[in-house]
């Protein structure tokens, strides 16, 4: 156990079980993460969207309650709780008041280790989510990031979207369920973080009350997805007002060296809402766009930098040259001046980062997966302050260096397309 | 069995004064974090657009952040992006507001940037013609989201006179005819101290926040501004409507008028609507989604607003599901309601509202962004300590009343996109 500036307590149970504490009596509530390192991209071959129905499905009846009567446990202490399945991670949320925090951490551990897995539960949930899958199909700009990832990561599992899709889902049975929980549901893969007005001591004892009897066992590392040199293009034609255009590569890991580096390189690129470069040319001097903008995703396999915009189909082919010209331009630097404003930023808004117990929970989920130090946050100021423009100018050029993947969704083909590019590129992809 | 918390009549640590300008300033005080949020809120929004110009108050605040006669275009993004802090602004029906979240040695900057604001605005022409196309490109964005554009289309069917029916993002061909003049107008009318309050949230001493404003505002003229309500006639009979869009997964809207925040029957529709389809113990979601298995989806939304809104149910069949059938399940569910509901539905409800009092209370832009909007809104911020109470008073025949007086044919509006 160790305590630094901010108070965050860290430890390990004998199995593997990592848990994290931010004690902080202000208000009388508590914030609760579990995240287990394993989600849609452990989804067989076969079976897309196994992750995300096996966790949605932990809730749906435990040892001693009906998947109602949890809800009414949860509910009626004002509780929330919520399942959500990344690409890369499993997730459970909760928030409570502070005087529940050992019945909502009960019921998790019930959620975690005692579920029943019924296949008439199964049934239900499979319609609820076939619903999502179709509603996904109505919304541009789902379906350009769905058309993006599976381009980027093709015959690689982080292609697709966690729900799967209406066949997969389909094809899913209970014992794929079960299969997929004794695999991958392992304390060796997971933590806990408990943030908020909490007694750590009593919080301990719990978790290694109701976690401490959990077997660990050893798991099996995914292949990261292999990177490629061309430019792959996907068109989707759909009847719309607009364009949705997304350009992107495999960006940069979130433990990578590099990493803070890009993420301030990024930040003039298309990060910094409407000074950044992408917005200042696309939407502030042009007029073309509301939105234009890039980010790098916070991953270990799965961390894309993706620059997108959304404009009118006339605006179209000159939003998209723009874009394309500020990420090749981004590739010589930035300017002393840029460079004194990104660190000028990160450093200012560092307080901002933890201003909510839900923002420190998120915060220490994100310190787990990338094992970023409990000292993180000590540290971040003078890393930021040490930072040299050759630096983040190396970053950028090592973030943007990769091949890139177009999507593009609208009323248009993929011929009108090419006619937009600014010069002639080998093309793959379809 | 659920056990009701004890419900108190809440106290927060607010200090309030109002500058003799007008200048009404709240300030919230949380020493726990060293951030500040600063957050402006005009008495004024797009149910105050003139007629024809809907889109105006929106594109107002797009226009605000394009520079004053002392800043160029973009230096107030600039200055507090350098200072690390978060900032927006965002428009409603009877509110704009601007806000910046800054460390705590840092908040005064946004006092001095809004005090600029206020008065400076420079609404250049060219840059009108370029933010026009911003925000007509957000407005096809919204048109392309099925919920989105069902919503507002819900509101146009609704309403007749009252400028609820129109988007706040305004029509798009209305949209294209705002003149610089029409802003400006509207510049001069409404921003202004006196049509105005300022919330201050976060690790801040209230005398130092009185000197601030002071020091900044101070100076500047109020002129109260009169803003007349625009009634709806009462309705007289449901409509309809279908838009056809080729969509893979249909979404039915049923909306009923109901009442206000300022409406004592507010609290108990509150409660209505919770029980009705908040969470997986709602009526909604355990009968048609759990139980019969005809809809993926359900929620429900409440339209708090200051006059009588158009609050509503959406959901989205499953496939194959007829949504004529869906509809009149959702009836029989209501019908159900009337007489069966139990003091443990009622007592969830209330719990969770409690709790979510206290949730709010995390995070100064949060608790900030409450005490804004109830002033606005609805008058007053004691309005956020004061609903725990008031919802704790509901009873189960209040409940049943309101089901009566509210949720009935001829209060409803039925709306598909499919």
């Amino acid at each position: 156990m160790i305590l630094l500036l901010f108070a965050i307590v860290h430890g390990e149970l004998a199995n593997g079980l990592d848990y994290y504490f931010w004690p902080d009596h202000k208000i009388p509530m508590v914030e609760i993460r579990f995240v287990i390192e394993a989600g849609s991209v452990n989804d067989p071959d076969s079976l897309p969207g196994l992750a995300n129905l096996t966790h949605r499905l932990l809730e749906r009846g435990v040892e001693g309650y009906s998947y109602l009567e949890l809800r009414e446990k949860i509910e009626s202490m004002g509780a929330r709780l919520t399942l959500e399945v990344d690409r890369e991670f499993l997730l459970i949320k909760g928030r409570c008041l502070s005087k529940h925090t050992g019945m909502l951490l009960r019921l998790i551990s019930l959620i975690l280790l005692q579920p029943e897995f019924s296949s008439s539960e199964l049934d239900k949930l499979k319609d609820e989510i076939a619903g999502l899958i179709r509603s996904r199909a109505d919304d541009p700009f789902a379906v350009g990031l769905d058309h993006f990832y599976r381009l980027l990561y093709p015959d690689h599992p982080l292609g697709h979207h966690p729900f799967g899709d209406l066949n997969s889902i389909a094809r899913i049975g209970i014992e794929d369920i079960r299969c997929f929980y004794r695999k991958h549901y392992l304390p060796n893969l997971s933590a806990i973080i408990v943030c908020g007005d909490i007694d750590t001591g009593a919080v301990r004892r719990q978790i290694e009350e109701w976690f401490g009897d959990w077997e660990a066992k050893k798991v099996e590392e995914i292949t990261p997805p292999e990177g490629f040199d061309s430019l792959r293009i996907a068109v989707v034609e759909k009847d719309l007002s607009q364009a949705y255009i997304f350009y992107g590569n495999l960006g940069i890991g979130r433990s990578d060296p590099d990493f803070l580096a890009a993420r301030l390189g990024n930040f003039i690129l298309g990060g910094s809402g409407l000074t950044s470069r992408l917005s200042t040319r696309i939407r502030e001097h042009a007029g073309l766009a509301y939105i234009a903008y890039s980010f790098i995703r916070s991953g270990r396999k799965c961390h894309p930098f993706i620059a997108m915009v959304q404009t009118n189909i006339d605006s179209a082919p000159s939003s998209l040259r723009m874009l394309m010209d500020e990420v090749e331009k981004a590739k010589s630097g930035i300017t002393p001046e840029e460079m004194k404003r990104s660190k000028s930023f990160y450093l200012g808004h560092l307080p901002l980062s933890y201003d909510t117990f839900g923002e420190r929970a998120d915060l220490l989920v994100a310190i787990h997966r990338f094992r970023l130090g409990i000292d993180y946050l000590d540290h971040l100021p003078e890393r930021i302050e040490e930072l040299g423009k050759q630096e983040v100018d190396g970053a950028i050029k090592k973030l943007l260096r990769k091949g890139f993947t177009l999507v593009v969704v609208g009323p248009l083909n993929k011929k009108t397309i090419h006619s937009w590019l600014p010069e002639r590129r080998s093309l793959k992809g379809g | 069995m659920v056990i009701l918390f004890l419900i108190l009549q809440f106290r927060l640590p607010i200090t309030e004064f109002i500058l003799k300008n007008g200048l009404k300033v709240i300030v919230y005080e949380d020493h726990s974090v060293p951030v500040v949020s600063t957050q402006i809120w005009y008495r004024t929004g797009s149910y105050n657009d003139p007629k024809g110009k809907t889109g105006l108050s929106h594109l107002l605040e797009h226009m605000s952040f394009k520079g004053t006669k002392r800043l160029g275009p973009k230096e107030y993004d600039r200055i507090i992006e350098e200072n690390g802090g978060e900032e927006n602004a965002f428009t409603s029906h009877h509110y704009i507001a601007y806000y910046a979240n800054l460390s705590r040695e840092r908040w005064t900057i946004e006092l001095k940037l809004e005090a600029d604001r206020m008065i400076n605005l420079r609404l250049d022409s060219l840059d009108l013609e370029r933010e026009r196309g911003v925000v007509l490109e957000e407005l096809r964005l919204g048109v392309n989201d099925p919920f989105e554009f069902l919503w507002n289309m819900m509101r146009a069917n609704a309403f007749y006179n009252s400028p609820y029916r129109n988007p706040i993002i305004g029509w798009e061909e209305d949209v294209k005819r705002i003149k610089r003049f029409d802003l400006l107008n509207y510049y001069r009318r409404y921003f202004n101290p006196a049509n105005a309050v300022i919330v201050i949230a976060g690790d801040i001493d209230p005398a130092e926040a009185r000197r601030e404003v002071g020091r900044y505002f101070g100076r500047i003229r109020g002129k109260p501004v009169e803003v007349e309500s625009i009634p709806d006639p009462a309705p007289i009979g449901e409509r309809r409507f279908i838009i056809e869009r080729g969509l893979e997964n249909p979404i039915l809207m049923i909306g009923y008028h109901t009442p206000p925040i300022t409406d004592p029957d507010y609290f108990p529709c509150e409660v209505l609507f919770s029980i009705l389809g908040r969470g997986r113990l709602s009526r909604l979601y355990r009968k048609l989604v759990y139980e019969n298995g005809i809809a993926t989806k359900v929620g429900v939304y409440y339209d708090d607003n200051r006059y009588p809104g158009l609050s509503l149910i959406y959901l989205y069949p499953r496939r194959g599901v007829e949504i004529d059938s869906l509809e009149r399940a959702v009836y029989r569910v209501i019908r159900e309601m009337a007489d069966s509901i139990t003091d443990e539905e009622l007592m969830r409800v209330k719990n969770q509202i409690i709790a979510e009092f206290v949730y709010q209370q995390d995070g100064a832009f949060g608790i900030g962004a409450a005490l804004g909007w109830a002033e606005v809104v609805g008058g007053s911020y004691h309005f956020i300590e004061e609903f725990p109470a008031r919802i704790g008073r509901v009873d189960r025949n209040q409940v049943k009343q309101m089901i009566e007086k509210y949720l009935i044919p001829r209060k409803r509006v039925v709306g598909v996109i499919r």
